[in-house]
Parts: C-alpha cells; sequence; structure tokens
C-alpha cells in the first residue's frame, strides 16, 4: 500500500535557510529576485514599465519589508506557488508566457521555488500583500512558517498592482533591518538590477548597471577607465590591471584584474559569479586558473547552469569551456600587457614576480613569451634577462653568477663593483628558473656557481699585516660578545666604500637557535639529551667569516677606535647580510646602539 | 588542495628530482623551502616529513653537523602532532650519524627505545631500517658475525615490507661485512644478487659496481679479473666524479681496488677525497706507504685489507726506498691506533688496534728482512 511520507515543515525550512545559503541574509537575495521576475513578467505585457522595487526596515519594530509593481499574484498563484514547497512561479508562468513573449524578454532567474521560504529562517512571521495586473482583488497571506497559512481578501486597503511582502525578524535577525546589512546585502548580489532598489528615505541602493551591460560602443580607453572605476568602487582597489571579459559562447562577460595586493602565491584567484545581473557565488576560487593567484575580479555567464540553492554553479561542459576561455585570456593579457605597457608589467611583476617565476617554470607558452622580461635581483639593479641582453656588446657568453639566499645580499654590490653580471635568488625556483632560461637559450649566458668565497675578493697579506691589531681587537670584542664562531679576516674588494661583508650560512644559524630551543626543551640527560648538546657543539665549529676590506678607509682609521665602533663592523655587515636576523643578533645589535647612544652622552 | 599544499608538494618533488639527480645540495635547499612553508601554516605532519628529506640531503652533500642538527629536530618532534613514521626515520637517521661519536650503551638505549616507538605505533613495515642501524653498529665495532646476521635481517624484511632504503644499501653493506669476515663464497652469492636488481638511482648502480670490486680483490684478481678490474674501476671512478655529492664512502672502497692494483700516484692523489676522518686516512696512507714498499722490495702487491696473515717474504731485492716507506708506515699506523682508541672504547671494541697491530707486524717483518745481510 502506498503511503504519504510525513513532512516536518518547519524543520524543513530551516534547515533549506541555514544549510542553502553561504552567508546570512541570502534570502533577500531570493525576494529581490522573486521582485525581479514578477516585474520582468509585467514587462512582458507591458514593456513602457518602469519597474520598481522599495525596502522599507525598521529596527524598532523589527520589520523589514519588500515592495514591487511587477504582476502581482491572485488566488490561485498564491495556492500554487506560494505555499507549495518545490513549486517555482517562475518555470511555470515561464512556460505559459514562452508562446507569448521570446526568450530574451523573460529573462527570469528563479528557478526552483524554495528561495521565498528561506525567509523563515529569519522571520517570526511573513505577510504577503499582493494584487494581479488586470485584477481589483488585493490578498494577503499570513503564516508564521509552521505550515499553515491564512488567505484573506483585504479590499479595504488600497493596493497598487504588485507585491509587499512583510517580514516579522526574528529578535536574533532584528540586525538584518539595519541599513548598512542591506547596503551591503544589494551591493554585492543585486547591484546590477536594471530598475532602482531603494530603500525608503535613503534613495536607490543599486548602481543598476556595469560597463560590460551598457549597450553603446565605448572608446577602448573609456571601457578601460569605466572598468577601473567599477574596480575602484566595487573592490575597494586600485587594479595594477584591467582585463575586460566578453565571451561570446558560452556567453560571460564582465571583469577581472590583476590585484596590487601581494598574494604570496597562497591565496586563490576570486571571482564574483553572477548570473544576469544576480549574485550566485561570491568570491569563486576555483573558476580562474589556480596559477592566476593575483587576478580577482567578477562576471556574469547567463549560460552557466546555478545549483538547487543558487550559492554555485554546475560544473558541467559550459563551466569548463568558460574556465578554459578565461585561463586564456588571463595569459593572452599577461602578454599582451608585457609588449605594450613594460611600465604596467614591471608593477605587477614587482608585485606577484614570485608567483609568475612560478608559472613561467611550469608553463612554457608563459616562459617563453616572460621570461625575457621578468625582473631579478640583480648586481645591477632589478633587472630582467632581456634587458640585460640589450646592453650586451659582445657575441660571447656571459658569465652569470648565480647567488643564493645563502649568499649575503652585499656580494652583489661586489659583483657590480667588479662588473660582473650576478642574480641572487631568494628562491629555489628562481634557480630552476634561470637555469631552464640558460639551457632553453645556449649561447647566451654561462652559468657560475660561485663557492662562499667568490673570487671578486682578493686576498691581501700587506693589508692584513698591517691591520692585524684591528683585527685581534675586534676578534676580541666579538667573543666578548659571545660571538665565538666568527672569523676576521681582511681582503680587498670594491667598491671602496664598503667596509666589511659577512659571510655565514642562514641554514647554520638556524639550526643553532633551533638547538638552543631543543636544549630547553630536553633535559640534558635525557635519551635527546646528549646528542642535542653534542650537536650543539659541532655547529659551534661552523664559523662564519667577517672580511674587512682593505681598500675601505674608514677600516684603516679604527685602529684605535672604541669597542662600541669596531662592533659596528659587525653589525653593519650583518644587516648587509640580508638575512633574517635571529633573536640573538637582533638582542646585539639592540645593544650595540644603546651602547653607541650611551657612548654618544659622554663629554 | 590548498595552495600552500600546491606549493609544498611543488617544492618536494622539486627536491626529489634533484636527490635523484645526485644534486644533494640543491635537494635540501628545495626541502628546505618546503619546510619553512610547513612551518608558516603550522603543518606538522609536512614539516616533519621533510626534515627527514632536508637532514638526508645535507647528509648526501657532506653537511653532517647541519644534517644531524636537522634529523634531531624531526626526531624531538610530538608524535600525536606528526607522522610517527617520518619520526621515525629521523631518529634511525639521526642514530646513524652518531654511531662512531657515541658509546655502545648509548646507541642500545636508543636501539631499544626505537624498537619500542615502533612497536607502540604498530609500524612494523620499516622495521628493516632499524635492522640496518643496528647491523651498522654492529660493522663499526667489528662484531662481524652480528653485523651480518642483522644485515640479513635487514634485507629479509626489506624484501618483505615497502622498500625504502633501497636494497643496493643493504646488500652493498652485507657484501662488505662478508668481504671483512673473509666469506668469498657468501660475497660472491650477495654479489651475484646485489647485481642483478635494475637501479633506479645512479648511487645504487654504483654499490652494485663496487661489490664487484669487492669481490675482485677477495680474488686476489686471479686470471684476467686485474684488467677487467682495472676498467671497472676507471668507470666507477668517473661516476663518481660527476656525482655532486659527499663520495667519501665509495672512494675508500674504490681506492682499495687501485692500491691493489699498484696505482699509487692515482691513490696518493684522490686520498684527500677520502674526507677528514684522520683515522681512516692514517691507515690509508699507511697502507699506502707499505704497498710501495713491497713494490721497491721487489714483492707481490698484497691487500692488506682482505690478508688474515701475509707470510714472511723469503726473497727481497735491498732497497733503502723501502726502507723509508716502512718507517712511514709505521708511523701512520700508530697514528692510526691512536685514533683508534677514542672511539674502540666507546664502542667497546679492540678490533681496529688488533688489525692495526697485524699490519705492524707486517711492517716490521719486512723491517727485519731488510735488515738481514
Amino acid at each position: 500500500m502506498q503511503q504519504q511520507m510525513q513532512t516536518h515543515f518547519q524543520g524543513l525550512i530551516q534547515l533549506l535557510a541555514k544549510n542553502l545559503y553561504p552567508e546570512p541574509g541570502v534570502y533577500l537575495r531570493e525576494l529581490i529576485q522573486n521582485a525581479h521576475d514578477a516585474i520582468q513578467f509585467r514587462r512582458g505585457l507591458d514593456p513602457e514599465l518602469e519597474g520598481s522595487i522599495e525596502i522599507e526596515a525598521s529596527v524598532k519594530k523589527g520589520l523589514l519589508s519588500f515592495r514591487d509593481n511587477g504582476i502581482g499574484m491572485d488566488r490561485s498563484d498564491i495556492e500554487n506557488f506560494l505555499s507549495t514547497i518545490g513549486a517555482s512561479g517562475t518555470r511555470q508562468r515561464t512556460q505559459e508566457l514562452q508562446s507569448l513573449s521570446p526568450d530574451e524578454l523573460v529573462q527570469t532567474i528563479g528557478r526552483f521555488g524554495i528561495g521565498f521560504l528561506s525567509s523563515f529562517a529569519a522571520a517570526a512571521r511573513v505577510e504577503v500583500t499582493t494584487r494581479k495586473l488586470g485584477s481589483e482583488v488585493v490578498l494577503q497571506w499570513t503564516s508564521q512558517g509552521d505550515g499553515f497559512y491564512e488567505l484573506t481578501e483585504r479590499s479595504d486597503i488600497p493596493f497598487a498592482v504588485g507585491t509587499q511582502i512583510v517580514l516579522h525578524l526574528l529578535p536574533e535577525k532584528i540586525s538584518h533591518a539595519e541599513e548598512s546589512f542591506l547596503r551591503k546585502l544589494i551591493r554585492r548580489y543585486v547591484d546590477f538590477l536594471p530598475f532602482p532598489i531603494s530603500l525608503v528615505g535613503r534613495g536607490v541602493l543599486n548602481r543598476m548597471s556595469a560597463p560590460w551591460y551598457e549597450a553603446e560602443a565605448q572608446p577602448p580607453e573609456e571601457t578601460y577607465k569605466a572598468l577601473e572605476r567599477f574596480i575602484k568602487e566595487r573592490f575597494g582597489e586600485h587594479p595594477l590591471w584591467v582585463i575586460p571579459v566578453s565571451l561570446k559562447k558560452p556567453q560571460v562577460a564582465g571583469v577581472l584584474y590583476i590585484t596590487p595586493n601581494p598574494t604570496g602565491g597562497y591565496q586563490p584567484p576570486m571571482v564574483d559569479i553572477f548570473q544576469r545581473r544576480i549574485g550566485v557565488r561570491l568570491e569563486d576560487t576555483s573558476l580562474l586558473p589556480s596559477w592566476a593567484s593575483f587576478v580577482r575580479g567578477l562576471i556574469d555567464a547567463p549560460d552557466f547552469t546555478p545549483t538547487a540553492a543558487r550559492d554555485n554553479i554546475q560544473q558541467d561542459s559550459v563551466y569548463h569551456e568558460v574556465r578554459a576561455q578565461l585561463d586564456q585570456l588571463v595569459r593572452a593579457s599577461l602578454i599582451h600587457v608585457q609588449m605594450t605597457q613594460p611600465r604596467a608589467f614591471r608593477e605587477i611583476c614587482l608585485r606577484h614576480g614570485g608567483q609568475l617565476k612560478s608559472v613561467a617554470l611550469h608553463d612554457q607558452e608563459i616562459f617563453d613569451a616572460l621570461i625575457e622580461h621578468i625582473p631579478f635581483e640583480t648586481s645591477l639593479g632589478l633587472l630582467s634577462l632581456g634587458e640585460y641582453l640589450l646592453t650586451k656588446e659582445s657575441l660571447e657568453k656571459t658569465p652569470l653568477y648565480l647567488l643564493s639566499q645563502q649568499h649575503p645580499r652585499a656580494l652583489l654590490e661586489l659583483c657590480q663593483a667588479r662588473g660582473f653580471l650576478a642574480v641572487r635568488c631568494a628562491h629555489p625556483l628562481e634557480e630552476e628558473l634561470i637555469s631552464l632560461f640558460c639551457a632553453r637559450r645556449p649561447g647566451l649566458f654561462e652559468v657560475v656557481r660561485p663557492s662562499q668565497e667568490l673570487e671578486i675578493m682578493a686576498s691581501a697579506p700587506e693589508a692584513a699585516r698591517r691591520l692585524s691589531g684591528l683585527v685581534q681587537r675586534l676578534s676580541m670584542v666579538l667573543r666578548q660578545r659571545g660571538l665565538l664562531h666568527i672569523k676576521v679576516e681582511v681582503r680587498s674588494f670594491l667598491p671602496k666604500h664598503l667596509e666589511s661583508i659577512l659571510l655565514q650560512s642562514e641554514a647554520v644559524e638556524e639550526r643553532k637557535e633551533k638547538l638552543k630551543e631543543m636544549a630547553q626543551r630536553l633535559p640534558a640527560r635525557s635519551l635527546f639529551g646528549e646528542i642535542v648538546q653534542d650537536s650543539q657543539e659541532a655547529l659551534e665549529g661552523h664559523t662564519a667569516t667577517l672580511y674587512l676590506n682593505a681598500e675601505c678607509e674608514a677600516v684603516g682609521g679604527l685602529g684605535g677606535a672604541p669597542e662600541h665602533l669596531l662592533f659596528g663592523l659587525y653589525t653593519v655587515a650583518l644587516l648587509r647580510a640580508g638575512g633574517q636576523l635571529t633573536k640573538e643578533q637582533r638582542a646585539l645589535l639592540i645593544a650595540q646602539l644603546r651602547e653607541a647612544m650611551h657612548a654618544g652622552k659622554r663629554p | 588542495m590548498t595552495k600552500h599544499l600546491k606549493e609544498f608538494q611543488r617544492l618536494k618533488n622539486a627536491g626529489w628530482s634533484f636527490y635523484q639527480r645526485g644534486d644533494y645540495r640543491t635537494a635540501a635547499t628545495h626541502y628546505r623551502e618546503a619546510r619553512l612553508l610547513a612551518e608558516a601554516h603550522e603543518d606538522h605532519i609536512n614539516r616533519v616529513e621533510v626534515l627527514y628529506w632536508e637532514g638526508d640531503s645535507l647528509a648526501a652533500a657532506g653537511d653532517f653537523d647541519i644534517s644531524l642538527a636537522t634529523l634531531l629536530e624531526g626526531a624531538t618532534a610530538d608524535p600525536t602532532r606528526s607522522n610517527p613514521v617520518d619520526i621515525f626515520n629521523c631518529w634511525i637517521s639521526a642514530v646513524d650519524r652518531c654511531i662512531k661519536k657515541k658509546s655502545y650503551q648509548y646507541l642500545r638505549q636508543h636501539l631499544e627505545e626505537l624498537h619500542l616507538f615502533l612497536e607502540k605505533y604498530g609500524l612494523s613495515r620499516v622495521i628493516h631500517k632499524l635492522y640496518f642501524t643496528e647491523a651498522d653498529v654492529e660493522l663499526t665495532r667489528r662484531n662481524l658475525e652480528a653485523a651480518r646476521n642483522k644485515f640479513l635481517l635487514s634485507w629479509e624484511t626489506h624484501i618483505m615490507r615497502v622498500p625504502y632504503y633501497t636494497q643496493a644499501t643493504h646488500l652493498y653493506s652485507l657484501c662488505y661485512t662478508l668481504f671483512l669476515l673473509r666469506d668469498e663464497p657468501s660475497l660472491s652469492r650477495w654479489v651475484k644478487t646485489i647485481e642483478e636488481i635494475d637501479y633506479e638511482l645512479a648511487q645504487d648502480r654504483l654499490k652494485a659496481k663496487l661489490a664487484r670490486l669487492m669481490l675482485c680483490r677477495a680474488r686476489r684478481f686471479e686470471g684476467k679479473e686485474a684488467k677487467i678490474a682495472r676498467s671497472v674501476a676507471k668507470e666507477t671512478m668517473s661516476q663518481i666524479d660527476a656525482m655532486n655529492r659527499d663520495t667519501s664512502y665509495f672512494e675508500e672502497s674504490l681506492l682499495r681496488v687501485f692500491l691493489r692494483l699498484g696505482e699509487f700516484a692515482l691513490v696518493e692523489q684522490r686520498l684527500s677525497k677520502l674526507g677528514d676522518n684522520e683515522f681512516t686516512l692514517s691507515v690509508f696512507y699507511g697502507d699506502l706507504a707499505l704497498s710501495r714498499a713491497r713494490v721497491a722490495l721487489g714483492l707481490p702487491l698484497v691487500d692488506d685489507e682482505w690478508e688474515a696473515k701475509v707470510a714472511p717474504p723469503t726473497e727481497i731485492t735491498p732497497s733503502f726506498e723501502a726502507a723509508g716507506h716502512l718507517e712511514a708506515a709505521a708511523l701512520h699506523y700508530q697514528d692510526a691506533i691512536r685514533w683508534a682508541k677514542d672511539f674502540e672504547e666507546k664502542l667497546e671494541t679492540r678490533w681496529y688496534t688488533e688489525d692495526l697491530q697485524e699490519r705492524l707486524a707486517r711492517v716490521a717483518a719486512l723491517q727485519s728482512a731488510l735488515a738481514r745481510p
């Protein structure tokens, strides 16, 4: 025997409302969307109609109402559509109207008939007052979301064609009547609906359009400026580059842009997805190619199929086609900006260089197009390999000193003074990228991976003898400050103004610090305590070398200088090394500056 | 997969690809970057996993001190927040690095704790690594039979379980132990096994070749073997030279072949590649001087590591040059005995001193033959 399933209406409503939508208040989008659909239906019959949606809100009274001048409902509409879960007025009506009007006329959005009922997630009671076009009867539908409703005729009140929905907000949802909340939601989801959505006493809240909806063709510069303004207003960012989106098949319009904020490569790209001017999924992180982490934007894709809750789009063949085309568009734009706007491209590289390099490493097309134009930190400043090649006079292979992050930044200055081309790779992927470039374009550079002590520093035995007293004193000063692992040597190097450079391994310094933490954590007599101690002792033997420059006049004059000035030779070199300071180094640096300040006070 | 995990995976893959190519220093840099990324995201599981690879790559690149410090960080990680297998890997490798430095008792304590750790976390699939280190400890103490048994066990459990250490790792150490045991038939059998495997890593192919050369030494280069061994050794040498890693482990084995073949100049030139282990260097310098003395005295060359006893010569060609070489050999062996004292005491063994005393007896026998009118 067949039996009817029992439905717990209230539970179902709560479930729908709480689980279907990504952020609170999205039911407002549903109500506005219903209003939009109603206006579109009326326009189907009366094209001259100027649609409008009015919102009235009172935090004090806990009321929120939406009034549209759409087609309105009669008793049968209410019974069929408002009081039955899953029936969609739009779907049924679209079928009815299909014979009367072309598809593009009825650009309705709602499809599932569950959006309206979600308002019970925020309201204790909902009143719907409505009058259908061509009818004099005003109907009022009231429900508390408990599976029961009342439907009465209200011929006693004057009511123009259309519908008003009044929500008596639950005490915990009272903030939904605040202007800022409404403004934010409307701007986010329904900003582009083509008729005014106004808050009574506050005026129109939505912009009603966006540059890509404008019918008239504008010169490209004007369009670019309009899109730039739009991005500033909607996203609050000044884009590094604007990428207009206008795909024909599947149809997609909108704008993408390169964000000025560094993403570190770890934030995904983000795009707001709209469908026929209504926000379906905001801050989506999967539509844009994952390599383009620096891209943001907004698109309207009418061909997408939304999920039942309209909080996402279905990943069908249309979705994948759009994804592929947007990927191509971003690639083409990057190549275009590099070719036509080198300054803008450099700016992009400065903010997102790491990410671009990572993309180039794995993407042949981007590599070929951009590798010569992405700047690196070199001995000649921030420079791309292409820029260097332009200045190259001979056809011979140029030695390219590849410095890793282990090499102090000061070595770049040394290379510059000797006219060597050196690139300091702050990340291993830069090393990989340059090696790949040299392998794919043989004959341009000869990669030299220098050891810690470069040939760019000449030994200076004469000066070493002359400065031996200084070396001894400085070594003593360093030892007194606990820096037992630093060796002091005299070398001769350019530029002459460089007093000293420190060659140390960042990895060793990091390990020393970690071992110190471990030693604190593990008692000496524990199983690991002994090896940790051995390991600490072994690493103490790993010396860093402080090279004093025999060419620098200031160094020669420091023979009888007070200790804090001598110690400055170390701190200056430490800061020049450019790496991250350990806690110990920071403490020493502060101590030295204090000592210098106090020394200055003495008569 | 989140963005940081993708980047982490990329760095880890790049590290592995450099590791496979034998560029251990670059591999270590990539693993370090991956680890710093995991640290920044408080991703303890991945942090400890790459700590092991970072430490291993650093050791392969010859940076032993930093390697140990790196492995210790992984070994002392919290097992409730990381993968216990990774902690185990770091721990066992840290113990491996300490074998000659710590007392036998201390090493045993760690090995026992490691057994308990594997039991507690149900990690029997990696027990072969523990057997291997136990075997290594016994090999270093020259407790050769115990070492052989443990290497056999590590090989056996390795075959049964998922591979971790490569097959050549177990087999090469087993072959070396059999060589020291002077068990030529078993050595011959296992060299056949190590040669039959297809290897992915260059260093494994190298180990198979070195095992073959070890067998040539055990067979005293009979027949055409000297010619074949010379050509294999030269080929192996160029492969070692092409490696961007610490090769002292391979070099020692290779130089023994050249020494036995009488290529003294080449041996002398490559001794610096043995690293800075004073004990090993002293023994090698001693063996080199002793071999030179034998040639000067018109005696056949001898493999001082393989031969348990060397009969005193019946006839020699008098040579002043030989006297100098013998004197030098004696000094080097005495130096080696001094170096051995320290770790022998820790490891509770006298094997090295006794072995060197046998070498000194060979020197003394030649000196007295030279002194005879």
